[in-house]
């Protein structure tokens, strides 16, 4: 029941979160006018639809096809981004400790 | 509920490597990709599950001791909860798999598309300060958990050295 509860209370926050999150795309323009003239929207066209072409995949995978070569190449680009993020906070942490040992010493 | 160092440690690993698989969408390809965001929203909800009591006692006392690590610790997180919704918000928005199988069609702006990937890019940045943030913790139990284990594996078991014992006859008995 507890559990119950905590779920309800994660799913309002994040409810609360995604109604503004859509309020806020809705009511803004973040895409120029000229830009969002050249690219129609998403459409979610049916697979019964007559104007539907089934398009063929290349071998090396297409935009929404896999490919593992260009997927793991995309994951590694990935993990750098985060251990770069993560090295950089860690060395301003350190500048930061060091920087206080400074400050005590002098005081 | 409480959960042992252990099972955190199981859950993030799990979690990480989750988020890796759904970040490429190249690997999976974009129809796994969708179903994977879903199924992410429900890995959220198990992690925030799994830390709800230090949750509700940094939400209670946020403003008690503003400039400490765990409130920085909070102010990270709930910022890539934050982004993660708007991700998985955005990513339903412009999906074409998940919300075709439901029966739904949307009719929606290209603006989805750039929050989706303005929400994506923030996460992985969120993502790697909060690797910092617990980079000792991390480090710590990596090691005691997983190095060390596989570490005895590996190693070659100490032999008891073999003593010479004095042969008892049956006089001496």
């Amino acid at each position: 029941m507890k559990v119950i509860l905590r779920i309800l209370v994660i799913l309002l926050v994040a409810t609360v979160v995604s109604s503004g999150v859509y309020a806020l795309v809705e009511n803004t323009s973040l895409v120029s006018s000229n830009e969002a003239e050249r690219g129609a929207p998403p459409q979610m066209t049916d697979t019964d639809d007559a104007s539907f072409q089934p398009m063929e995949r290349p071998a090396d995978g297409d935009e929404h096809g896999a490919s593992l070569s260009r997927g793991v190449g995309e994951m590694g680009v990935l993990l750098a981004k985060i251990s770069g993020i993560t090295i950089i906070v860690l060395l301003v942490q350190k500048a930061a400790a060091l920087l206080q040992n400074k400050k005590l010493k002098t005081v | 509920m409480n959960a042992s160092t252990k099972t955190n440690l199981v859950l993030d690993l799990t979690i990480f490597a989750a988020f890796l698989v759904i970040a490429s969408p190249a690997l999976t390809g974009n129809t796994i990709h969708e179903w994977l965001g879903v199924a992410f929203g429900a890995a959220i909800v198990t992690y925030l599950l799994f830390h709800w009591k230090w949750l509700v006692e940094v939400t209670t006392k946020f403003f008690q001791n503003f400039f400490s690590q765990s409130r920085l610790n909070y102010a990270v997180d709930l910022l890539f909860f934050l982004a993660m919704t708007a991700a998985l918000l955005s990513g339903l928005m412009i999906s074409k798999d998940v919300m075709s199988f439901l029966g739904i069609q949307l009719d929606v702006s290209r603006n989805w598309k750039t929050i989706h990937n303005l929400a994506s890019d923030a996460s992985v940045i969120l993502l790697g300060i909060h690797f910092a943030l617990h980079w000792k913790w991390l480090l710590a139990n990596i090691g005691c958990y997983i190095v060390s284990p596989l570490a005895s594996i590996f190693k070659p078991r100490e032999q008891k050295p073999v003593v010479a014992m004095p042969l008892q006859t049956s006089k001496e008995k």
